[in-house]
């Protein structure tokens, strides 16, 4: 008898079709726009991302296909599937979000949305650029939104900074394209000397743009603070993550023998994580604060990069995984709460008593980020720092054990402002689709944090698939 | 077993925000429940196992090469102290009633939830698990003097949090640096005797900082007063009586036992600590005039004892250590539960404001007068037997070096007879009843006291399971 033929589903490579439902929906959502019909809009955006999402995590259980003949270009690997699931799962709770925002901004979501998968699924400088040139481009409409003095001037901070980066990653990408006569990551070889040297800060800067690596991250806490709630979140949860997914793919292949990195790029998380940690102490718009986190976290997810170990990448992106959920979780609760005005510590008096739920989830999502345990932020943090510390690089893990304890004081002055008296504010209502994202932020946080095994093992299929 | 008593309070937290008309009903049935099944678990505690007993392992989770597991168990130090929780837990629950009226639902599952994390401090045996339960009995405490506490709350709870939070990473720290060095997190199981005398001392200064703190030993104590005295009833009674507990518990599981040479070599370094904790904490007490920060500070100086007996590290005085802490724990929640009762019907704790109250709540009076006398370690009541024992063990071991502690309990009885002269005795104006009041709370309480002070062997046969040797 012959054996069954697979099932069609099975002959897809799944980043190739995530994309390609992601592009569906796109379409889809655009003529849907001109045809006016809101609610057949946010149906084919949500049942497109969730599709998505559906094919990217559940490739571990179907067989793998041979990839067609782009692959290349697209690597259908772990890493990619961990980082397309993370980004589909983001995008998913802001398009559940913006339930009030017109079609453009679903489209341009969706265009985001699409970037970060492929650029953590790139096996190719040009896609990689391309890739993280469309997260950029569509983010840059999507932080206008609104177009208040404010977001417009975060959007040309944003622009400007944006081209700079792109301009700097593209000198390196030519640089390394040059040196090794390809322009595939795997085939990829460092030139000996300053050129290489030149090229590789040339990406850690252009690249490390999107994550926040310092100093090229001045322009993120005015974005953050600016933004809709949903927007920031989708940087913070998602852009951001395709900065470091890149950064990986990039490092693994021509910085793992060049030692004297090592202590460059250990010296740039530190930085990246001490000095935000340290100016948010002193800020009083709690979006601010968060984006000042953010910031810090991404110098944590940095850490990773610089040892390279396997341990240690699974560390850093067990990190980015765990805080992307709570990140965007804040930044949706603290965008709602920004749009009845209620934006700083002090106008946030007892906001948290006068909607319970909102606060709730809120609350976890701000100890998850202060990595309290038992919640997601924690099982990320507890791998990450262990990891780095067993790799050799005890004095930083201790640094970032120090910068996670001092930002203690910031998460808790907001939880502060949140609970301590009832304030005299109003009570304020906000969407159904707010509410229901900010849900999964706080379940998937509370899941992940009792039971971090999952994430802990997809980390480390993803950090395999990159050495 | 212990995953029932884990379970429980948990379970009725869950149920109190689920149903909120009757959080405080089922907060009651719920820390009824825990102390049914704490009673019961007296049967499975075997006297004769010097290790760790009633055992369950799950595995959890994996850091690289070091397996992370739900593992609990106890011994006779922490049973007592799983004991104490429980009935603490019945305690604030219904000294709550009469207090806490606004976000009744979200007090009395925060409660709750605090029990059941401080109850995970003492039975895990995995080194994760118990820093999971350290911070999140931590946040749970910042909430319910956030949200619950008196007119300066906010202040309280930032610098509760602060200063925990440091001793917290303290903790984590050398958590890293265990599992580093030695591959596992497994308590039970646990060996540091191979490592470099280095990272011992390491390991134990991390760990010693975070202890002291927690415990809290002066200078590290300043946290203490503002939080106690900002706190709801409920919360004092759970903060005196077992979270300060988890630092000298800490210290006894992971210092003197696993790294006991360490202690050996820091002994008279730690003894003398502990006695000038005990010596300053009294001398601040009898310097109040505000009745629950004395009450407070009283923790400051029994607490300073509990490290001397630590210190000691002779199987008397650490027997005396885990005594003491289990009676401190009755007699602070006693305290405090009766300055909140005097709180509520005089709207005062200024001492001199409240002077005659035996007159207006002689009841009140008189229990504030045996929770006193229990405190200044008179015999016959449980306060004494572990100083006692301390005692003895000191000059065992230290000779003359302990006459220190001598002042110490001089100086008890000091504070213990002002405050009761100005309190309780004399007459003053004082408008008050003690009229409606339930008894329960108090009279569990005292009579704790009473019976493990003339029967100190029931803890005492409990405690020795694992101390002696």
């Amino acid at each position: 008898m012959m054996p069954n033929p697979p099932l069609p589903i099975a002959s897809l490579p799944p980043i190739a079709t995530a994309a390609g439902l992601l592009l569906l929906a796109l379409f889809a959502c655009a003529i849907l726009d001109v045809g006016g019909s809101r609610k057949g809009l946010r149906v084919a955006a949500l049942a497109g991302i969730a599709l998505a999402l559906a094919m990217a995590l559940a490739l571990p259980w179907i067989p793998r296909a041979a990839g067609p003949g782009i692959a290349h270009l697209l690597r259908e690997d772990a890493f990619a599937r961990l980082f397309a699931a993370l980004s589909l799962t983001v995008a998913l709770c802001v398009t559940l979000a913006a339930k009030e925002r017109p079609g453009s901004y679903t489209c341009a979501t969706l265009l985001t949305a699409l970037g970060m998968v492929l650029a953590a699924a790139a096996g190719d400088l040009v896609v990689l650029y391309l890739s993280l040139e469309l997260v950029t481009l569509s983010s840059y409409a999507l932080v206008a939104y609104g177009r208040t003095r404010e977001r417009m001037e975060a959007a040309v901070k944003y622009f400007v900074a944006g081209v700079l980066a792109s301009a700097l990653m593209l000198l390196g990408f030519g640089l390394l394209i040059v040196g090794s006569g390809t322009s595939a990551i795997a085939a990829l070889t460092l030139a000996p000397g300053p050129v290489g040297l030149l090229a590789l800060g040339a990406i850690v800067a252009g690249v490390g743009f999107k994550l926040g690596v310092f100093p090229f991250n001045l322009w993120m806490p005015d974005v953050y603070q600016a933004s809709d709630g949903p927007v920031s979140g989708l940087l913070a949860g998602g852009g951001k993550n395709a900065g470091l997914a890149g950064l990986l793919r990039v490092m693994a292949a021509v910085a793992l023998g060049v030692p004297q990195w090592r202590i460059a790029i250990a010296a740039l998380a530190a930085v990246t994580m001490l000095v935000p940690t340290v100016t948010a102490l002193v800020q009083r718009d709690a979006r601010r604060i968060v984006a000042y986190s953010v910031v810090a976290h991404g110098g944590m997810a940095l850490m990773g990069a610089a040892l390279l170990t396997p341990l240690a990448v699974t560390g850093s992106l067990a990190l980015a995984c765990a805080l992307a959920l709570a990140s965007c979780g804040a930044f949706i609760a603290l965008g709602a709460l920004a749009s009845h005005g209620l934006a700083s510590l002090d106008e946030l008096r007892g906001a948290g008593l006068r909607n319970p739920l909102l606060g709730a989830c809120l609350t976890l999502c701000l100890l998850s980020l202060a990595g309290i345990p038992l919640l997601a932020g924690f099982s990320g943090k507890l791998f990450l720092f262990y990891a780095i510390a067993q790799d050799g690089m005890p004095w930083l893990a201790g640094l970032a054990i120090l910068a996670s304890a001092v930002s203690l004081w910031y998460y808790f002055s907001i939880i502060r402002a949140l609970y301590a008296e009832r304030g005299s504010g109003k009570c304020y209502e906000v969407g159904h689709g707010t509410m229901a994202a900010l849900l999964a932020c706080a379940i998937l946080t509370i899941v992940l944090g009792v039971y971090p095994e999952p994430l802990y093992r997809l980390a480390t299929m993803a950090a395999g698939a990159l050495f | 077993m212990l995953s029932l008593l884990l379970a429980f309070p948990l379970l009725s937290a869950a149920l109190a925000l689920l149903f909120p008309r009757r959080a405080r009903d089922i907060a009651l049935a719920g820390a009824l429940a825990l102390c049914a099944l704490a009673a019961l678990s007296l049967w499975s505690f075997s006297l004769a196992t010097k290790g760790f007993q009633l055992l369950e392992r799950i595995a959890w989770a994996r850091l690289g090469s070091v397996e992370i597991a739900y593992h609990v168990g106890v011994d006779g130090i922490s049973y007592p102290m799983v004991l104490l929780t429980a009935l603490l837990t019945l305690v604030a629950v219904l000294v709550s009633r009469r207090e806490i009226h606004t976000g009744e639902a979200g007090h009395y599952a925060l409660l709750m939830a605090l029990c059941s994390c401080v109850i995970g401090v003492f039975v895990s045996l995995d080194l994760v698990l118990l820093f999971a339960c350290w911070e999140a009995v931590l946040v749970a405490m910042f909430f319910l003097i956030l949200r619950w506490g008196a007119s300066n709350r906010a202040y309280a709870a930032m610098k509760f949090l602060v200063y925990t939070g440091i001793a917290s990473a303290a903790l984590f720290i050398s958590l890293v640096v265990i599992a580093m060095a030695t591959g596992s997190v497994d308590i039970a199981a646990m060996d540091l005797s191979h490592l470099s005398p280095a990272l011992r001392t390491a390991i134990f200064a991390l760990l010693l900082f975070a202890c002291l703190v927690k415990m809290p030993i002066a200078p590290f104590h300043t946290w203490l007063p503002d939080a106690h005295v900002q706190a709801p009833t409920a919360g004092s009674v759970m903060l005196a009586g077992v979270l300060l507990k988890m630092g000298a518990y800490l210290l006894l599981r992971l210092g003197v036992g696993l790294l006991g040479d360490v202690v050996a070599q820091w002994r008279v370094f730690l003894f003398a600590l502990g006695c000038a904790s005990a010596i300053y904490g009294a001398f601040v007490c009898l310097a109040q005039s505000d009745l629950k920060r004395m009450i407070a500070y009283s923790s400051v100086h029994h607490m300073g004892f509990v490290l001397a007996g630590i210190a000691i590290g002779s199987s008397l005085g650490v027997t005396g250590a885990a005594f003491e802490m289990a009676s401190h724990g009755i007699i602070a929640a006693l305290l405090f539960a009766l300055a909140g009762l005097v709180h509520e019907r005089t709207g005062t704790f200024d001492m001199d404001a409240l002077r005659g109250l035996a007159q207006r709540m002689p009841r009140t009076a008189w229990l504030l007068a045996l929770a006193s006398f229990a405190a200044m370690g008179l015999p016959g009541m449980t306060g004494f037997v572990g100083e006692f024992m301390i005692l003895v063990a000191g000059f065992a071991r230290f000779g003359p070096l302990a006459l220190l502690m001598v002042p110490a309990v001089l100086l008890a009885g000091a504070y213990v007879v002002r405050m009761l002269s100005r309190v309780v005795f004399g007459t003053g104006t004082l408008r008050a009843s003690e009229g409606g009041a339930s008894p329960l709370p108090f009279g569990l309480l005292a009579a704790a006291t009473l019976l493990v002070g003339i029967m100190p062997g029931l803890l005492i046969g409990i405690i020795a399971a694992s101390t002696l040797t």
